[in-house]
């Protein structure tokens, strides 16, 4: 098993690693497109533990990562907090709504969460919309001038995008292979079964749920310190329905899929988007040839095939 | 008996589905070391007894004691945790998981006390426990099949040791044998012994020879009530029972 261990660790340490060197040798354009990547992958890293590792879908995970962006963009334009407390707070934000969601919400299970989810999602939506005087609902605001000048600068850009992804990446892998990881799974597997072995279903759902949300609001939050926009549409459904796919393209339950899903998506509507205006056409084929033929996704199936060593 | 406290009682405990009374006014008595049978035809309630006092089911009446702590309201993995185990009528094992993981599952609700063993655990000692288990019931040898593939019987026996995993006080078997080959049902019978010289014993069973070699007392129900209640020569003795079960058979 330490064999194991080993590899996992190099392997895990040299993503991080290779992330960070290919900033030296990237261009100016995709240098600002990895470093969005890596956020909206931290996105989809906390997704992923929820939907891969504990069984869970949520069609609102958007609200976690509004909330995010929301209390670090109102906290800088309006009480002229720093960059640093402006991201602690979005965090906080994040994790106080997963965690009061989640009392109620994971009272339901299955079909009925996610439709919680789904209308929990779009009331947030609703309310970003509704108080637009502050929040200056579908329009947003923009932050530049209020923060310090060095988030301009790309090379800071990158690796602060590098620094919050690499956090959120090792704590789930930290979480994984742990006993809490398990127990996570078996719920996934049979909830019944783990309640009579004597584990609080509940409580363990709850842990997920709010380590999920805190990543997508960690995302949001320094989403909005770095792209210097917040807006509404980060709290639409359609930004609930992204990380699923991520996470379903990369593999759910991969550790590495999320990455690898968000990677591979934001080049397929890059690279198609130059050639067609109809580009979600063949956003939308490339979903369906995969969940037909590779239903477990990138990393799923190269763990199924190749490597079952893979976290 | 000798002054001994009873490791499980219940008193007047009912529980109704709708109109439909399932279990009503059992009051039961089960002393440390027993193994314990409960028979009765289809449909007698037995299930539903084992559920309310492992904690799947909520009574509607009565109450349940556990140690002579009252338990009737308490979570089912805190039961767990004071030693109630209970392996499923309907097999429930982790199908897509290996037999160790399963049973590293239950092996690791005994050792985690405290935040810092969320995150990490005597993997040794975890080890230590997972082969005993698995060596009892004689599967250590597949410990790295996925529990789905095995055949039925072993999938039985694999839930049997996810239950000593758990170092139950009182571990409640439902229908543990249904489906087993008589040479599998032999070997089971010889486990359940072994198991009873460290922990209390409740058997929901069907086959009576299964039940007549193993209980030291046998518990019998019909229609959701208790109809007869002794030791094995006084159970097939008596006509009552004879009439609501045996001569069924």
């Amino acid at each position: 098993m330490t064999g194991t261990r080993m590899r996992v660790l190099l392997l895990h340490l040299g993503v991080l690693g290779a992330l960070f060197v290919a900033q030296f040798f990237l261009g100016e354009y995709h240098h600002t497109n990895v470093a969005r990547i890596m956020l909206l992958a931290t996105y989809a890293v906390g997704y992923n533990l929820l939907l891969g590792y504990t069984g869970l879908m949520s069609l609102g995970h958007a609200m976690f990562f509004a909330a995010g962006m929301y209390g670090t963009g109102l906290g800088v334009y309006y009480l002229g907090l720093g960059a640093f407390s402006g991201f602690t707070l979005g965090v906080l934000a994040a994790l106080v709504l997963a965690a009061v969601f989640g009392l109620f919400a994971l009272r339901t299970s299955g079909v009925s969460f996610l439709i919680v989810t789904m209308m929990f999602g779009q009331a947030c939506y609703l309310t970003i919309l509704y108080f637009n005087e502050i929040t200056l609902g579908d329009q947003g605001f923009i932050l530049s001038g209020k923060l310090p000048e060095a988030l301009v600068i790309s090379g800071v850009k990158y690796n602060v995008a590098l620094a919050v992804f690499a956090v959120c990446f090792a704590v789930s892998v930290v979480i994984v292979r742990s006993p809490i990881g398990r127990i996570l799974v078996a719920i996934r597997e049979n909830e019944e079964r783990t309640r009579l072995l004597g584990y609080n279903t509940y409580a363990y759902k709850l842990l997920a749920l709010v380590v999920s949300g805190g990543m997508a609001g960690a995302a949001g939050a320094a989403y909005a310190l770095l792209f210097s926009y917040v807006g509404a549409s980060f709290a639409a459904i359609l930004f609930s329905i992204y990380p699923l796919l991520w996470t379903l393209l990369g593999g759910a339950g991969t550790t590495l899929g999320p990455l690898l899903g968000t990677g591979v998506m934001f080049y397929l509507v890059d690279v198609t988007s130059g050639w067609t205006s109809a580009y979600l056409f063949v956003v939308g084929g490339t979903l369906v040839l995969l969940v037909l033929f590779f239903p477990l996704g990138i990393m799923g199936t190269v763990r199924a095939r190749l490597a079952r060593w893979l976290p | 008996m000798t002054g001994q406290a009873p490791l499980l009682v219940t008193e007047g405990l009912g529980r109704s589905f709708g109109g439909l009374s399932a279990v009503s006014d059992v009051g039961i008595e089960v002393m440390p070391g027993e193994i314990r049978a409960i028979i009765g035809p289809n449909g007698a309630g037995k299930t539903t007894l084992v559920g309310m006092v492992c904690g799947r089911i909520r009574p509607s009446r009565g109450r349940i004691f556990f140690e002579g702590r009252d338990i009737t309201r308490m979570a089912p993995w805190n039961r767990v945790g004071s030693g109630i185990v209970y392996t499923f009528q309907i097999t429930s094992i982790y199908r897509s998981l290996s037999d160790n993981d399963n049973v590293v599952l239950a092996a690791q609700r005994r050792l985690m006390r405290g935040p810092a063993s969320w995150l990490r655990l005597d993997e040794a000692t975890l080890g230590v426990r997972v082969d005993q288990a698995l060596g009892t019931v004689g599967l250590a040898e597949h410990r790295d099949r996925r529990a789905g593939e095995l055949p039925y019987g072993h999938q039985r026996l694999l839930e049997v040791a996810m239950g000593l995993a758990l170092e139950p006080r009182l571990l409640i078997l439902d229908e543990p044998t249904q489906g087993l080959s008589e040479h599998d049902i032999a070997t089971f019978c010889e486990r359940v012994r072994e198991i009873a010289s460290r922990a209390t014993v409740m058997l929901i069973e069907h086959n009576m020879s299964v039940v007549l070699s193993l209980s030291s007392r046998i518990t019998v129900m019909d229609q959701g009530r208790i109809i007869a209640d002794g030791d094995p020569a006084s159970i097939e003795a008596n006509p009552e029972v004879q009439r609501a079960y045996l001569g069924g058979l």
